[in-house]
């Protein structure tokens, strides 16, 4: 196998793994920036960007010395290339680049949702054929994998994804930034109780939560009106509920009639606890990534660098960076 | 003694490679927009096509703007990633001095929204702080300046432009330099604040 070092830049966070032969991390450093981010109740693109050519240099270092390697044992330079903010993947590809001309190894550019999904991979083994449930602030998709890097999105959302979701709802609750593990929190603390339109009901494999958003806001404005104070709680429960259970019934009724062997969970709300209580007595497995990969990181791209390394999918030096690719066009084998 | 100088700050990608002191092969173009993608592949061939390690380099000439953020983050970050990796030595020069090499000048960069960044130089020597300036500031600054010549990003004034040996004046400005004491606390001139609370999810 191979000594991959990856790097991840796509968001608020910079970060610099060291894989070696796809199951051994040695280091993985994060630069989480969201302290900055929180005061203006998202991510502002712009101060992102500078941020990481603030710490590009010091991010790396600290994974090499880490990892505690000589550099000329990396045998492939991985970066993620999209979907994501221009700006800011434009730093983690220079420096990828960089690195793949100053130590002649080849080039991989990782698309961000693969990196999600291969989290899966870095102390687990995927079984194909599988379902994978693609949950984050800008991604709600049911993958079907039939083997191997081989993806194909049979659906989507049509509005809001599910990260979005919870940060909107979080932001007209006035809760803080971001709003996902604040409300997960306090569903717990809730009973569901408010009644809330179940999202597309359809019997497809398609998303919507724009309309569940909306009646979240409106009963929240109509209690406000009347002067009453809602329960937080138990409106965050009635809220978590329905979302969490669109998103199961779904992805289970997907992976009957495909028949898959497992459904592995990926993305940022990989680490919502409602989420993985819900799924967790499902008929067929249900695999979530460790806490520690579920947020945005380098030892996923790593991991689907490994994949990509033993394929030998290597990116030409002018690659760009795209706010959106195709997860599809990524696939191997047809 | 091997020296990189690059430009990706503005309208042009330049890049050029010296050997104890003389020019050994460059490349500059205007106008692509296409530095983030061209940078590498532009450094690996002048590097590649003359046998040279990157990882032997001893120094590195960048500009650190003012000028387009996206672009000037492109050399910056190559300058950045390859201090952290091997011994080179990183030198910055602004890339308003880069366009005023040399005689009496008034170099602009186009600032967007009708606006530029200036500063008037006297044979390299800033007579001004680097400043934002809307057309009509720029207008005054020229009356005070009147034997001046206007250079750099003149197109955004709808005038020609006028080519510049942006590796020349990069070296020329750049090798005299003390290098930089910690390349990881190098950021860009950025000048304008971040105006845009534009959020994303
Ligand atoms: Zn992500």
């Amino acid at each position: 196998m191979a000594v991959i070092l990856a790097i991840e830049s796509s968001c608020d966070e910079m970060s610099v793994a060291i894989l070696k032969d796809g199951k051994d991390l040695l280091s993985n450093v994060v630069a989480s920036q969201i302290d900055i981010h929180k005061q203006y109740g998202g991510v502002v693109p712009e101060i992102a960007s500078r941020k990481h050519v603030e710490c590009v240099s010091t991010v790396l270092k600290e994974a090499l010395n880490k990892a505690n390697i000589d550099i000329h044992d990396i045998d492939a330079i991985a970066v993620t290339k999209g979907p994501g903010l221009v700006g800011s993947l434009h730093v983690g590809m220079q420096e990828a680049k960089t690195l793949a001309i100053a130590l002649k190894k080849p080039l991989i550019g990782v698309h961000h949702i693969a990196g999600h999904i291969y989290a899966n991979q870095i102390e687990n083994e995927i079984h194909y054929p599988c379902l994978a449930l693609v949950v984050s602030g800008g991604h709600t998709e049911l993958v079907y994998m039939k083997s191997e890097f081989n993806f194909k999105v049979i659906g989507s959302t049509f509005d809001d994804a599910i990260g979005e979701t919870y940060d909107k709802v979080g932001r007209v609750l006035h809760l803080p930034y971001p709003g996902g593990p604040v409300l997960d929190k306090m569903a717990h603390e809730g009973k569901h109780t408010y009644k809330l339109p179940v999202p597309l009901d359809d019997g497809s494999y398609n998303f919507s939560f724009s309309g569940l958003k909306s009646a979240v806001i409106n009963l929240n404005h109509k209690y406000e009106q009347r002067g009453e104070q809602i329960n937080m709680n138990d409106l965050a429960c009635s809220f978590q509920d329905v979302a969490v259970e669109s998103l199961s019934s779904k992805a289970l009724k997907a992976a009957h009639d495909l028949h898959v062997k497992e459904i592995i969970v990926a993305g940022g709300v990989s680490a919502n606890k409602g989420l993985r209580e819900k799924m967790a007595n499902s008929d067929i497995p249900v695999i979530f990534p460790p806490m520690k990969y579920c947020t945005d990181n380098a030892a996923m791209i790593a991991s689907a660098a490994s994949v990509m390394y033993k394929y030998k999918k290597f990116a030409p030096l002018n690659l760009s960076v795209k706010p959106s690719y195709d997860l599809e066009q990524e696939s191997v084998g047809n | 003694m091997i020296t990189i100088v690059m430009d990706t700050s503005n309208q042009y990608l330049a890049c050029g490679i010296y050997q104890d002191g003389q020019l050994i092969d460059s490349y500059q173009k205007i106008g692509t927009k296409r530095q983030s993608e061209d940078a590498i592949p532009v450094l690996y061939d002048l590097t590649n096509k003359h046998d040279i390690d990157l990882l032997k380099v001893d120094e590195m000439i960048i500009t650190k703007g003012p000028g387009s953020y996206t672009g000037v983050r492109v050399a910056m970050t190559i300058a950045k990633t390859l201090a952290a990796i091997c011994p080179v030595k990183i030198k910055t020069v602004s890339s308003l001095a880069v366009y005023g090499y040399e005689g009496k000048k008034i170099a602009i960069i186009d600032a967007r929204s009708k606006k530029v960044f200036a500063c008037v130089y006297d044979d390299n020597k800033p007579l001004t702080e680097e400043k934002m300036y809307t057309f009509a500031e720029l207008e005054e600054l020229q009356k005070n300046y009147p034997d001046y010549t206007l250079v750099g990003e003149v197109r955004v004034l709808g005038l020609d432009n006028v080519e510049v040996d942006l590796v020349k004046a990069m070296y020329e400005l750049g090798h005299k330099e003390a290098p930089l004491d910690n390349v990881d606390l190098l950021v860009p001139t950025y000048i304008k604040d971040v105006e845009a609370k534009k959020k994303c999810y």
